[in-house]
């Protein structure tokens, strides 16, 4: 099985949306579409699932055209939605039948994910002799709890394909930590997922190949390990007893930051930092720490999409539509 | 389009539907028109009866004040006036035939009778104008209108059936041949064929098309804003992205346009019920008591809007009217994925609350002149063929013969073909408005969009 997604791209108005995208998922696991907002991503996953038309590309699952409607597929998408006056439980039954299931099994997997999710005094009621029984309705819960209905209704139908768009924006740390143990079940149970987030320590954590958008455009993709490997242990995180800038400026080393806990420093190559350590040992300096790693996933990031993206990801994000019907 | 376009057509129709009647509004609404269906015509009739039984209370017991009744029988017939005195009011009543006096003097001397309350009364036949009953009375008598109009219906009755005892008529047979003549002037047509000129309406068809359109348009207008909130909910609250991973635009539109037009079914065939059981209710309140005319007449009125129905016109006029909640309800649709947030639903739908107010009224205004006037068939045949007008219209033109079964199967066409058509370029922008977040889409950004899409 493998899902891939071939030269997608996407135009609204005179902005590139979406720029000759391509990826592919060859095994089962977690796939990271990164960026900053208005980079792509949402308008990338949009044409994916087909809810958005693409000016030029293909998304193939098992070398055949993905149709949501022949592949099981589960949805998070980043602007959650329940309707707000109607009650949970008609709801999620609503999103089960629409996923092709009988009430029945409906009804089984979501007790199940009730439990799991923590939410089933929610979807169940307590049912109070002789007063009218009042089944709640999701504006009547709160953000966090309205979240896990959201994923429950990604996850009712088994998916075997998942889309995750910020999954852990806006949850408190116990949300967080139980969105993670349901996240790695699925990746466990070898589905396909491809997340979206701007949180690196979680992408670090669960993916394996990414993919960094910046305007629309792919400006690092690959295997993680492999990527990080590409930029070598540059990153040396110094601490001493003593100050060491004399011996710093003398090298001619790149100081990143200087904070209590220690100096970040950015070498061209392992061998300067071992030059850095002689130094260091050679004056008898009491070091604390001396770590050389590879950068951060938070690091790659910053650097490939560069601070002139950040500026205009708003820009693009809220133009768009409007180009659209200007065109 | 094909068919696994509309994929989760039947989910989408059952949860919208579902949705739809447990909703307070939809309950509120069902109840006030199954109660007005219900209960009109029997409080209608209550106070026809009370009515009826006050005047009666009013009438029995008061003797005429009457005196005396000169008569001049010209017809030639033998009439016998003493059953007049068998009446109650009129026991005291003294009948003169025989008066030494001729006809203009007994006139004359009511002139100088003050104080008397006498009449005369001069019977005559002409072959020509018929029956002439004259009745006299002097100003200064004590006799007053009201009691004066009592005695002529009453007279005229009496002298009626003297004349059919005279004639050897029965009562059986004065019925059948007093029967009204319902006089059908057919045309041909430019095709060729025949077609029933009905005219100008009568005040009956007026007050019952002037009623079906009030109906109606409580109809659409709760079908429009169940279709609206419910497609600009979906965008607000983005449940849409969610749907739009399984479902197409068009499934989820025609899911709810399905929705709509059951429970609008649902609605009339309710409120039809209770109008008919109301029916068999006046029945009840009318037997074995004293209904007056206007209670029993009102009855009649309603029922003989169905005279003239007939399969081929209730067919036309019931697929008429589904089609045009359709196509509203398109158009509500449209209104709805044009805004993004709820709040601005409101503000949408005055462009769709403008077209609706001008083509019922340009139908009212219709209505209206044609209840004085037929010489205004091309602006009603405009009507009733222009799909936006002629769902208030055109059901009622042919279910009371006032449009042809051929202009009523043409208007069924181009109604259709409409909204087909509204459909489909509804369907092709739908998908895109869905979608857009952001200021609402005014009309000539959804015309773009829409050329852009079929150009495409």
């Amino acid at each position: 099985m493998s899902f891939e997604v071939k030269h997608l791209q996407k135009k609204f108005g005179d902005k590139q949306a979406v720029e000759d995208l391509s990826f592919e998922l060859k095994n089962p696991g977690v796939y990271a579409l990164l960026g900053t907002n208005g980079a792509g991503k949402s308008t990338s996953i949009r044409m994916m699932l087909g809810i958005l038309s693409r000016d030029h590309g293909e998304v193939l699952f098992n070398g055949e055209n993905f149709d949501t409607r022949k592949v099981n597929v589960g949805y998070l998408a980043e602007e959650r939605g329940l309707y707000p006056k109607y009650s949970l439980m008609d709801q999620l039954l609503y999103f089960a039948s629409l996923k092709g299931l009988s009430t029945d099994v409906a009804m089984e997997r979501i007790k199940y994910w009730g439990e799991r999710l923590k939410v089933t005094e929610y979807l169940f009621p307590e049912r109070k002799k002789g007063k009218k029984f009042k089944p709640t309705l999701a504006e009547q819960l709160s953000k966090g709890n309205q979240q896990k209905i959201q994923l429950m209704a990604a996850l009712i139908s088994d998916p075997e394909f998942l889309i995750l768009d910020e999954p852990l924006s806006g949850l408190d740390p116990v949300n967080t930590d139980l969105f993670k143990s349901v996240i790695r079940e699925e990746i466990d149970k070898q589905k396909y997922i491809i997340m979206s987030s701007h949180q690196m320590p979680v992408i670090e954590e669960f993916c394996e190949d990414i993919t960094i958008l910046t305007r629309g455009k792919a400006v690092v993709h690959g295997n993680l390990n492999e990527i990080k490997k590409s930029y070598g242990r540059v990153n040396l995180f110094v601490k001493c007893d003593e100050d060491i800038s004399d011996t710093i400026s003398t090298l001619g080393i790149k100081v990143v930051n200087d904070t209590p806990a220690g100096i970040h420093l950015k070498v061209k190559s392992e061998d300067e930092a071992r030059a850095l350590l002689k130094q260091l040992s050679d004056t008898n300096k009491n070091i604390v720490r001396f770590e050389l790693r590879e950068p951060s996933l938070h690091e790659i990031f910053i650097e490939s999409v560069g601070e002139g993206a950040l500026e205009n990801a708003d820009e693009i994000e809220t133009g768009k539509v409007e180009e659209k019907v200007s065109e | 389009m094909n068919k696994n376009d509309f994929r989760g057509f039947k989910q989408v129709f059952l949860f919208e539907f579902m949705t739809g009647i447990k909703k307070t509004a939809f309950k509120i609404y069902l109840a006030i028109i199954c109660a007005i269906a219900l209960l009109a015509m029997p409080i209608m009739v209550i106070i026809g009866n009370i009515k009826g039984d006050d005047s009666a209370k009013e009438s029995a017991p008061a003797a005429s004040p009457i005196e005396s009744v000169y008569l001049y029988d010209e017809t030639g017939l033998s009439v016998t006036y003493e059953g007049l005195n068998q009446k109650d009011e009129y026991a005291d009543v003294e009948l003169i035939t025989d008066s030494d006096m001729s006809y203009d003097d007994a006139v004359n001397s009511l002139k100088e009778a003050t104080g008397h309350n006498n009449i005369v009364i001069k019977t005559d036949y002409d072959s020509e104008k018929g029956f002439d009953l004259t009745i006299v009375t002097s100003k200064k008598s004590g006799i007053s209108d009201s009691a004066l109009q009592s005695f002529e219906e009453d007279f005229t009755a009496y002298y009626r059936d003297e004349v059919l005892r005279n004639l050897d008529v029965s009562e059986e047979d004065f019925e059948y041949l007093s029967k009204e003549f319902n006089v059908t002037v057919m045309k041909s047509g430019k095709d060729g064929s025949f077609y029933d000129d009905a005219g100008s309406l009568s005040s009956n068809d007026y007050l019952g098309s002037l009623g079906g359109m009030m109906a109606l348009f409580m109809i659409i207008n709760m079908a429009v804003g169940t279709i609206s909130t419910s497609v600009a909910t979906e965008k607000s609250s983005r449940v849409i992205e969610f749907l739009l991973t399984g479902t197409r635009p068009i499934a989820l539109l025609s899911g709810k346009l399905a929705a709509r037009l059951l429970e609008t079914f649902i609605t009339f065939f309710a409120g039809y019920s209770c109008y008919f059981l109301s029916q068999i209710i006046c029945v009840f309140l009318m037997t074995g008591s004293t209904a007056s005319v206007e209670g029993s007449g009102s009855v009649v009125t309603t029922a003989s809007i169905w005279g003239t129905v007939t399969i081929s016109k209730l067919l036309i006029a019931v697929l008429y009217f589904l089609a045009g909640i359709a196509l509203y309800s398109i158009i509500g649709a449209l209104t709805g994925a044009s805004v993004s947030k709820l709040d601005e639903l409101q503000d949408a739908l005055k462009l769709y609350s403008f077209i609706l107010l001008v083509c019922l009224y340009s139908d009212m205004f219709m209505i209206m002149t044609l209840l004085f006037s037929s010489s205004y068939d091309g602006i009603k045949t405009f009507l009733a063929l222009f799909p936006l007008t002629g769902v208030f219209i055109t059901p009622m033109f042919v279910l009371t013969g006032k449009l042809s079964v051929l202009l009523g199967l043409a208007s069924l066409v181009i109604i259709i073909i409409t909204t087909v058509a509204t459909f489909v370029l509804a369907s092709v922008v739908y998908e895109s408005m869905l979608l857009f977040q952001g200021k609402r889409l005014k009309i000539k950004d959804i015309v773009t969009l829409m050329k852009k899409q079929v150009v495409e």
